[in-house]
């Protein structure tokens, strides 16, 4: 593969797929190589699901302008393109008096910030907000602004939209260095296991493989380790579930065991927060899953883990030391630039992408908007989400809306194929997952599981013996049995 | 929107719907439907192709297809619509339409009783909390049947399977006489899940090794499953530090448990039994939604199949009589608990008016016990008393009560019948 | 000589019923507690047998393959060979719940038939 490019983003993750969408608005030649066999990246897969308000990011920081605007500018984009999501807010509750006074800290911390929208609760006001909220409870603090979404749906609508705007994708494509003229110390390609792509400017956004990419240019003076948080993900219509998201006290590693309603109707418990080695362990664990279950049962005494429908971990990309974000140019290497050690990627990235075009036009790259850079994307359209005349409608239309595959999550072929076919195509069972939940209902993919590896074989024209549960390696099935 | 009205509607062609529809039709209901998501009748029938079914029904030794095959004939000489590859969304409790979805579009059958029979859903990894890695290789027993039998794929060649539950063991047998080496089957009771049958069948016969008292406590393989740690437990089936071992495989098969599938019931405003998780029932297999029914797996798990059509056939009588009736029917209902050793009592009500026939009371026991007196009673009153010589929760125990004895109670008592299992 | 301990499954009582003989020929047999235990005991002694289910390839039918059995029990240790005879052989229409697929299998006396149609 000889190919060429403006500019190289590096990473499918929130940031990259946002940045991907902002360039797209410019008549440039961009692409967005991810290593995986999907778009979506590692972190921005598995985490809490909150377009955080910046209310709690350090004041003053490039976090805090990063994550506060793009909060505020989350209703556009999310119309735009077509993804639901819904400002349920968060309560932080204080167990003593103690905490009662922290509490008055990150009050003071938020209006500093800009959420002046920030409100003190009574014991009492919490219980009559959320009523299923442990009764020792003795105060809280109510931030509206705080919002749920499908950060998968998210980056996935940003990756297509900017597919629709002249973005090309590249994915199970992972990038070994960033080659550099010696003389001119700047960026002249990036070598990939796919083949180089000449360019001028690389964005790396690999997250928590940024410090591997930055090596390889010579310019890594950051570590970046896994720090796990693990979860439960609870039924759908709990008696017990809150509409807030309902958050502790926060720790110095991270925001806490929050309680969070998911934009589909589940709970979501955790995340926990330990520090590791291993990049790639994504294992669950009794004491760490117990730990999550006795800090939120502090909160909501009536969780119950027979109610679970599946625990994960999701890997936050840690970075030591720890600054503040890195969204910058390198002067000692012209094109290379950086947007790493981001947490809460997907509250921030509108506002990092919007750097990055000012970072780029500063570095001498030609950023000339498109006149016909079209907003918008339209999201598949979902059997579950209809009425019965739409359902009715939908299915004289395409017959193949009429079959449904997943019976906990109501998914029918329709969408299955669709998913298949469109912007960066679903090839696996977990990308079917993430995009349309086939899977996530209470079976956990038992009724629809052989057919979702049926339809993926047959509309990718492989044996079913091929299909993968995600990367290459995770066959679902051994062989086929009578030949 | 296709619009039907029918007497009687059946949701689910497995064998309790398939007994269901028949007997509706038998007892008079002119109209009846039954509507099923797959692409045949059947249900779950179609891909238990093991033997052992039929033995108390028709006194045969049948597979399940075969057995499934004896009704789905009967059912073709009457006069019994049928619509497959439909999916019931949902249910108007009130106006007694269902919702429902197939490729000719939005389906909304009206009628005037409706019979639940959707069976069960297995009982996941993540129900266990199993902690460790999410490979693909990990399986609920019935699906990797279901790829076996029906879509002729072997879901893994090294297999270990958790829990001796029927189906797992089923699978033991059929995964190594299609050349996977099953390793061991784990089970955290320190009893047999299943029946013994099948352990001497599937297990023995073949040299698998059965762990009573042991539990699997964590799954490694970050693409493909690799191996599984298993631990003893103790009496509160908690795991026993130092226990652990080992076992590498590329599979790992559950077979932990089902669970009614009661979301579309749910909809429909049908109150659920905590413990059984299915629809409450009186002796009629009406729920607590006047004109819906119940029966089979959905209502409890049963053990044999022949039980499932026998209960069924009275909830499709019932439910033909029902729409005949057309309307109000008074009622004097006495309420049904499980007392000491039972774990749940299905009927959980008592309908005494115009009750005739004796009535059935299936339940399950709490644990295993030896020469035990079964007992029912309401206030005062002696309705069975009878002494066991075995009682296992594995195997569903059933007494009968005489309808005139049921008839005498007085509902407004305020008494519950209890069934009680003591030992002598 | 050997003694082998079969536990009977005629019933739930599931008795531990110890057998001794050798060649097949019974010597002792001592644990049921019904002449039903006693029988199923002695057979599985002696010469124990076993149905067969399996599935075998099916050309138009609405699935690759199709359930098929042995009509009769057959014994025990001829279970994994029956097996290699039943990949060899492909089911074709009319699909018929008792038509032989294989007849007289390995000798036994006892034909594979369809289990579905």
């Amino acid at each position: 593969m000889n190919k060429y490019a403006d500019v190289v983003i590096i990473g499918a993750g929130a940031v990259g797929s946002t940045i991907a969408r902002e360039l797209s608005k410019y008549r440039l030649k961009v692409m967005l190589i991810e290593k995986n066999e999907d778009v979506g990246g590692y972190a921005s897969k598995c985490n809490s699901g909150t377009l955080c308000d910046g209310h709690d990011a350090p004041p003053g920081s490039l976090e805090a302008q990063m994550i506060t605007p793009s909060n505020r500018n989350y209703d556009r984009i999310c119309k735009e393109l077509d993804v639901e999501m819904k400002r349920v807010g968060m309560i932080y509750v204080a167990q003593d008096a103690d905490e009662l006074k922290q509490l008055d800290g990150i009050r003071k911390q938020a209006i500093r910030n800009g959420s002046f929208n920030i409100e003190q609760l009574t014991a009492e006001k919490v219980h009559e907000l959320e009523p299923s909220v442990n009764t020792s409870i003795v105060g809280g603090l109510l931030v509206p602004n705080e919002a749920i979404v499908d950060v998968m749906e998210l980056m996935l609508a940003n990756v297509e939209n900017a597919m629709d705007n002249g973005v090309e994708v590249m994915v199970s494509t992972r990038v070994e260095r960033i080659n550099v003229d010696e003389k001119e110390h700047c960026v002249k390609s990036v070598t990939t296991d796919k083949g180089d792509i000449e360019c001028e400017y690389v964005i790396n956004a690999a997250a928590i493989y940024a410090d591997e990419i930055a090596k390889t240019v010579g310019l890594c003076d950051y570590r970046n380790y896994p720090r796990t948080g693990e979860f439960y993900v609870l039924d759908k219509k709990l008696p017990y579930a809150p509409s807030h998201i309902i958050a502790p006290l926060p720790t110095p590693l991270s925001r806490g065991k929050l309680i969070t309603p998911t934009i589909n109707g589940n709970m979501l418990i955790g995340p926990s927060a330990v520090n590791g080695w291993d990049k790639e362990d994504t294992k669950t664990d009794k004491p760490t899953l117990d730990s999550v279950l006795d800090d939120c049962r502090k909160m909501i005494p009536a969780i119950d883990p027979r109610d679970s429908v599946t625990q994960f971990t999701g890997v936050r990309p840690a970075i030591c030391p720890k600054t503040d974000w890195r969204v910058r140019a390198n002067e000692a290497c012209k094109g290379y630039i950086e947007a790493v050690g981001i947490s809460q990627g997907i509250s921030g990235s509108p506002g990092v992408a919007k750097y990055i075009v000012e970072i780029l036009d500063d570095e001498g790259l030609k950023m000339v908007p498109k006149d016909e850079w079209n907003p918008e994307r339209k999201a598949i359209k979902r059997l579950a989400r209809m009425t019965d005349e739409e359902r009715d409608a939908a299915i004289k239309a395409d017959p193949l809306y009429g079959n449904v595959i997943c019976r906990c999550e109501t998914v029918s072929e329709s969408e299955i194929i669709q998913a298949i076919h469109r912007g960066p195509g679903a090839r696996s069972v977990d990308a079917i997952k993430r995009r349309l939940r086939a899977g996530m209902g209470r079976c956990q993919g038992g009724f629809c599981g052989p057919r979702v590896i049926e339809i993926l074989a047959r509309e990718l024209g492989v044996p079913a013996e091929e299909i993968c549960k995600n990367e290459k390696g995770s066959e679902m099935l051994a062989c086929v049995n009578r030949k | 929107m296709n619009d039907y009205k029918y007497d009687v509607a059946v949701i689910g062609a497995g064998p309790a719907g398939l007994a269901a529809a028949v007997a509706a039709s038998k007892e008079g209901a002119g109209q009846v439907v039954l509507i099923e998501r797959d692409f045949r009748l059947g249900g779950i029938l179609e891909q238990c192709i093991h033997t052992g079914f039929g033995l108390k029904y028709f006194g045969e030794e049948l597979s399940g297809p075969e057995y499934a095959d004896r009704f789905i004939e009967i059912l073709k000489g009457m006069n019994i619509d049928v619509l497959l590859d439909t999916m019931v969304l949902s249910i108007d409790g009130k106006e007694h339409v269902i919702h429902a979805a197939n490729k000719t579009g939005a389906v909304a059958i009206k009628a005037k009783s409706i019979i639940l029979s959707m069976g069960c859903r297995e009982k996941t990894r993540a129900a266990l909390c199993i902690p460790g890695s999410r490979p693909a290789g990990i399986y609920t027993a019935g699906t990797a049947q279901r790829l076996c039998n029906v879509q002729n794929h072997l879901v893994g060649k090294n297999i270990v399977i958790l829990g001796s539950g029927d189906i797992g063991m089923i699978m033991a047998r059929r995964m190594t006489l299609e050349g996977a080496k099953v390793n061991a089957v784990i089970e955290v009771m320190p009893y047999l899940a299943g029946l013994t049958r099948n352990r001497v069948q599937c297990l023995d016969d073949f040299g698998i090794p059965l762990y009573l008292s042991h539990t699997i406590t964590d799954i490694d393989g970050k693409l493909r499953v690799k191996k599984v740690t298993v631990s003893e437990v103790d009496d509160r089936r908690q795991p026993i530090p130092g226990t652990e071992f080992d076992i590498e495989c590329d599979t790992l098969l559950l077979s932990v448990g089902l669970i009614p599938e009661n979301e579309v019931s749910k909809t429909a405003g049908v109150m659920l039994d905590d413990i059984t998780k299915g629809p409450v029932v009186d002796n009629n297999m009406m729920t607590n939604v006047k004109g819906i029914f119940a029966c089979g797996n959905v209502v409890h798990v049963n053990d044999l199949v022949d039980n499932v059509s026998t209960e069924s056939e009275l909830a499709g009588r019932a439910a033909a009589r029902f729409a005949m009736a057309n309307g109000e029917q008074s009622s004097s209902e006495i309420k049904v608990d499980p007392g000491s050793h039972v774990r749940y009592v299905v009927p959980q009500n008592v309908e005494t008016k115009g009750l005739t026939d004796d009535v059935k009371m299936y339940f399950r026991v709490t644990d295993p016990m030896k020469n035990v007196r079964i007992k029912a009673t309401c206030g005062d009153t002696v309705l069975y008393d009878a002494k066991k010589q075995f009682v296992n929760p594995g195997e569903i125990e059933n007494i009968k009560v005489k309808g005139e004895q049921l008839q005498a109670l007085n509902a407004n008592d305020g008494n519950n019948i209890t069934v009680t299992v003591a030992t002598e | 000589m050997e003694e082998r301990e079969i536990i009977c499954v005629i019933c739930p009582s599931s008795c531990h019923v110890k057998v001794k003989g050798e060649k097949g020929k019974i010597e002792s047999i001592e644990g049921y507690t019904c002449k039903r235990g006693k029988e199923y005991a002695e057979e599985e002694f002696i010469a124990p047998k076993r149905i067969l289910t399996s599935t075998v390839k099916a050309v138009g039918y609405t699935c690759p393959v199709i359930a098929v059995r042995s009509e009769k029990p057959i014994p025990k240790e001829l279970l994994l060979p029956a097996m290699d005879e039943i990949r060899k052989v492909e089911a074709k229409p009319p699909f018929v719940i008792g038509k032989p697929v294989i007849e007289n299998i390995l000798g036994t006396g006892v034909n594979i038939v369809l289990s579905n149609c």
